[in-house]
């Protein structure tokens, strides 16, 4: 048989349990949250179309991650770019976090913007260790680049994080 | 292993605890002796925990999961579960599936491809920019698998409607030429055909399926069906234009 039948339904299923993570991935991939719901819808999509190449032993979140991955820097980036992307603006950051209480709102938003100032591929990086707690070689998976490129990216990363995010260390709060 | 040998991303490594034995002994040895090694360690730290906790709370800002992609178990739902599964498939995977009917009226094709153009968003199709030749060998392929003669200026000589793609897409055995278009307002439009079961010719007919304007006919042995977006009398009078110059 040409097609696995019960991979649709497995997928779907799964999905619905990682869609807000897919969407966080996509809005770190976009800087973006309109583009991350396009993003994020289009990956499941993409996903649903490629159900063939599904199988027990793929994990289903790092597939989607890989995906959205491909699609935006494919397909949907160069638009972007040329639309320009807004996630610097202060609006956006501030809608994203206006749902939590007044204390941690401050941290989040500093911190969330700390992240978003990085370089992208800093960026994306940090997102898939340092917030999807994914391992080195997993995140080299997921971008298809090597461990070493990972290790690199984290390292200047962590220099700038460093800095900006001085009262936030360890023992400081 | 001396204070120089460490290089940031082994620190790094170290950090999140992804250095080997032998890197981690090594460091833990010179940090011992040496001051300015811890410094270095100090200038590469962050709170791991504070950043994942921060962007843990935009999880509740992620959108809901659209209608189209959950997995409840009503009826309407599952026929879109089913479209993925047999509209997404190439031609003759489905040759000798049997499908249980779901609806028993001739409008079940429209059905599956309205689920399926539900599915649709402004940058499925944005991204597509294909060359007029390699348009012309896909409406060539497409033309050989259906039957049905489709000549790119019928599809690109309209001003409201900008051609994107050809696909074969099939339907309990039988091809289905999917045409898709955006309008000037980005709105994803399919035109489908397949082959008529019978050849008499209707008129055009307007309706809104799964949300969507939708307007079909028959006419010459070919069954089709013009679907997207909201707007009942641009589908229908570009279902007009279709029926003319098709």
């Amino acid at each position: 048989m040409f097609w696995k039948q019960g991979n649709h339904a497995l997928i779907k299923k799964g999905i619905k349990q990682l869609f807000p993570r897919l969407w966080r991935h996509c809005l770190m991939l976009s800087g973006s949250p309109d583009k991350a719901s396009d993003l994020a819808q289009s990956t499941c999509l993409r996903a649903l179309e490629k159900a063939h190449l599904y199988s027990n032993n793929t994990h289903l979140d790092r597939w989607l991650f890989r995906i959205a991955k491909n699609i935006w820097f494919n397909e949907l980036r160069a638009e972007s770019i040329r639309q320009g992307n807004s996630m610097d603006t202060h609006e956006e950051l501030n809608q994203l976090t206006s749902n939590q209480n007044p204390e941690s709102t401050m941290i989040n938003k500093d911190i969330i913007r700390s992240v978003f100032s990085l370089p992208e591929a800093q960026r994306i990086t940090v997102s898939l260790v340092y917030i999807e707690g994914y391992s080195y070689q997993q995140a080299a998976e997921i971008l298809e680049i090597p461990t070493g490129t990972i290790m690199s990216r984290l390292a200047a990363a962590r220099q700038k994080l460093s800095n900006k995010l001085l009262p936030f260390k360890e023992g400081h709060l | 292993m001396t204070l120089e040998n460490f290089t940031d991303q082994q620190l790094t490594a170290f950090l999140d605890g992804e250095a080997d034995k032998n890197l981690s002994n090594a460091i833990e040895l010179a940090l011992k002796s040496n001051a300015s090694l811890q410094q270095r360690l100090n200038d590469l730290d962050i709170n791991r925990e504070q950043i994942s906790t921060s962007f843990d709370a935009l999880l509740e800002q992620a959108p809901e999961l659209p209608e189209s992609l959950t997995t409840k178990t009503n009826t309407v739902v599952n026929i879109r579960l089913a479209v993925c599964a047999s509209l997404l498939l190439a031609i003759g995977f489905l040759g000798g599936w049997q499908s249980q009917s779901l609806w028993d009226n001739n409008d079940r094709w429209h059905q599956y491809v309205a689920a399926y153009q539900s599915l649709y968003i402004p940058s499925t199709l944005t991204h597509i920019d294909n060359t007029v030749d390699q348009q012309h060998k896909e409406l060539t392929r497409i033309s050989l698998i259906t039957g049905k003669k489709i000549a790119l200026e019928s599809l690109t000589s309209s001003e409201e409607l900008v051609y994107k793609r050809a696909q074969i897409l099939g339907f309990e055995g039988k091809p289905l030429a999917q045409l898709t278009f955006l309008t000037e307002s980005d709105t994803p439009i399919a035109l489908c055909i397949i082959k008529a079961s019978s050849l008499k010719n209707t008129a055009i007919e307007t309706k809104t399926i799964e949300g969507m304007s939708a307007a079909n006919w028959q006419q010459d042995g070919y069954a089709y069906l013009l679907i997207g977006g909201n707007d009942d009398p641009f589908i229908h009078n570009a279902a007009e234009y279709f029926a003319n110059i098709l």
